[in-house]
């Protein structure tokens, strides 16, 4: 076992990046503590890979700080023995046998891949799959080959990029529950995805970053409640006077009345409780509604 | 260097390399072979040194010298040679960085300077190879086929030295495009422009007086070994220059790979 890390895992303070006259990012700032997994989410092009790519130490910023297990990831490269990176789209070396690749990448990381059993069963990977060519593999089984060579040695940070991409349920079910077990054991994760569900299921908090900007950071609950939620109110007598707080009338039909609140839900039960109503129902709000409501805000921001 | 990454390296020539190595000394045993069988190559050669032995310096040398450097010189030589240098140089950056495959390297502890020098290893050892076995190729011929003429095993092993520098230049060319480039396809269409531009340049800028000092420029125009073939002398400047040849540009290829940003793949 490995020692488990006590700072930050990742610090980024104000990181900027241009490619030419794009700004790929815009002074971020992110934190990602040991037993920690970070969800990174945001639409194509909002800058995830590159921040990803700047935590990994393949790109350098052009402004801000950028420490990953406690030191420069441009400047040091010890630092990458504990780390694992599943770029969105691994260059796996066809040629090579499953299992040779993995020794490969062990080799280079310095570390014995004491994971890969484990990891391996958790995936479904067969040993007759592990000793073909991986150029004779589907785009699931590279995948999967991707997510072994990151995790295999057990390092303190994994950066996933997309790495539900291309994966069956049950081989995904199996990919959390890895995921959480490395969480469970004191490593930090921060994982991008467009699968919204796999955020929510795996993830103790949430990033979004939009245009090179972080637009939203918490728990999902938190973030959930700085949203709106959608109230359903089923009324005894349809001429009932509705005002409600923090809420915003967007239909009513007959007996049927849909609102959204903003806020705290105290003051709302209080005041529902004061109505004649034959039902209530009050919609949780999910990632996706989250994910795009900070985007529409964003968008009409711009 | 990394132990591992050699291993790989060398895993992935292990069919290409060989295969270039046989034919190579497939061609030099065939050049000394057929010189050795026929009167009619030997006076036809004779004749040509005569026309145009200027240009490639073999005025008055021995006919098999004059045919082992001209081995040496000619395109089969250079192209199997220039695959292998410039095939390996491209994939080392913009190859692999093109793949994907280059961000799985390096997000290990692994320096770029020691992916750079693994690298470097295996280009210097194949190139070494390479022209060796041409001389190996001529050696042998000359062995089975007595042929007239005299070749020293000697000078031709060394003429496959300086040959194998002649081709750590070519590569060189390749790691200094494919450090500035994130494609394989277009910075392998670079080295070879530039190469073929190089090579013309030896023979076509010496044609016309004010352009005949610009063939300098040419790494072609330092590797001549009819010299060394005919009298065991080694050219060293020659020698020095092919080494700055290859030396500078392997250098710029260090120093740019080493500060690039890696946002390919």
């Amino acid at each position: 076992m490995h020692d488990v890390f006590v700072e930050p895992v990742i610090s980024l303070q104000g990181i900027t990046k241009r490619f030419g006259d794009h700004a790929a990012l815009g002074g971020v700032d992110l934190e990602v503590e040991p037993g920690e997994i970070r969800g990174f989410l945001g639409p194509n092009g909002a800058g995830k890979t590159t921040a990803m790519r700047i935590i990994v130490g393949l790109l350098r910023a052009d402004e801000g700080t950028a420490t990953v297990l406690g030191g420069d990831p441009w400047g040091d490269h010890a630092v990458r023995a504990e780390l694992g990176y599943l770029p969105s789209d691994p260059g796996l070396y066809g040629r090579m046998r499953g299992s040779e690749l993995l020794d490969h990448f062990a080799a280079l990381s310095g570390r014995e891949p004491v994971l890969r059993a484990a990891a391996v069963d958790l995936l479904r990977f067969s040993q007759a799959d592990l000793e073909r060519p991986v150029r004779t593999y589907s785009k699931g089984m590279r995948q999967k080959l991707g997510v072994l060579q990151a995790v295999q040695h057990d390092p303190q940070l994994l950066i996933l990029d997309e790495p539900g991409e291309g994966l069956d349920p049950l081989v995904l079910s199996g990919l959390i529950e890895l995921l959480r077990d490395r969480r469970d054991a004191g490593r930090a994760i921060l994982f991008s995805s467009h699968v919204l569900a796999e955020v929510s299921a795996l993830c103790d908090r949430v990033t979004m970053i939009r245009d090179g900007a972080i637009v939203g950071e918490g728990t999902i609950a938190e973030l959930s409640s700085q949203r709106a939620r959608t109230v359903v109110l089923e009324l005894v007598d349809p001429a009932t006077n509705i005002a409600l707080p923090g809420c915003e009338l967007t239909d009513r039909t007959g007996t049927r009345v849909t609102l959204q609140h903003h806020g705290e839900v105290g003051p709302l039960l209080q005041a529902l409780s004061l109505l004649d109503l034959h039902d209530v129902r009050i919609e949780e709000v999910s990632l996706d509604e989250v994910f795009m409501e900070y985007n529409r805000d964003h968008e009409a921001t711009a | 260097m990394n132990r591992a990454l050699i291993v790989r390296l060398i895993r992935e020539q292990r069919v290409r390399l060989p295969l270039e190595v046989v034919l190579i000394g497939l061609w030099g045993f065939l050049l000394v072979a057929v010189f050795a069988t026929s009167e009619v190559f030997t006076k036809q050669l004779e004749a040509q040194a005569d026309q145009f032995g200027g240009l490639l310096d073999l005025v008055g040398l021995d006919p098999l010298a004059q045919w082992a450097s001209i081995g040496f010189q000619h395109p089969i030589f250079l192209l199997g040679g220039g695959l292998f240098a410039v095939g390996l140089s491209i994939r080392a950056i913009a190859g692999e960085l093109e793949a994907g495959s280059l961000a799985l390297a390096l997000s290990r502890p692994l320096a770029r300077r020691t992916w750079f020098l693994s690298h470097l290893v295996v280009l210097i050892v194949g190139c070494v190879i390479i022209g060796e076995a041409f001389a190996l190729g001529c050696l042998l011929a000359v062995a089975l086929t007595d042929p007239m003429g005299n070749l020293e095993s000697v000078s031709m092993l060394l003429a496959g030295l300086q040959s194998a520098l002649l081709l750590l230049a070519l590569g060189g060319i390749g790691f200094v495009i494919s450090a500035f480039s994130s494609e394989r396809g277009r910075a392998l269409s670079w080295s070879v422009g530039v190469i073929v531009v190089l090579y013309a340049g030896n023979f076509l800028l010496p044609l016309w007086g004010p352009t005949k000092a610009a063939a300098q420029l040419s790494p072609f125009a330092w590797f001549n070994p009819a010299q060394l073939l005919q009298r065991g002398t080694v050219a060293w400047g020659d020698v020095l220059v092919l080494l700055l040849y290859a030396a500078i540009p392997l250098s710029v290829a260090a120093w740019q790979f080493a500060r690039r940003d890696l946002a390919g793949g």
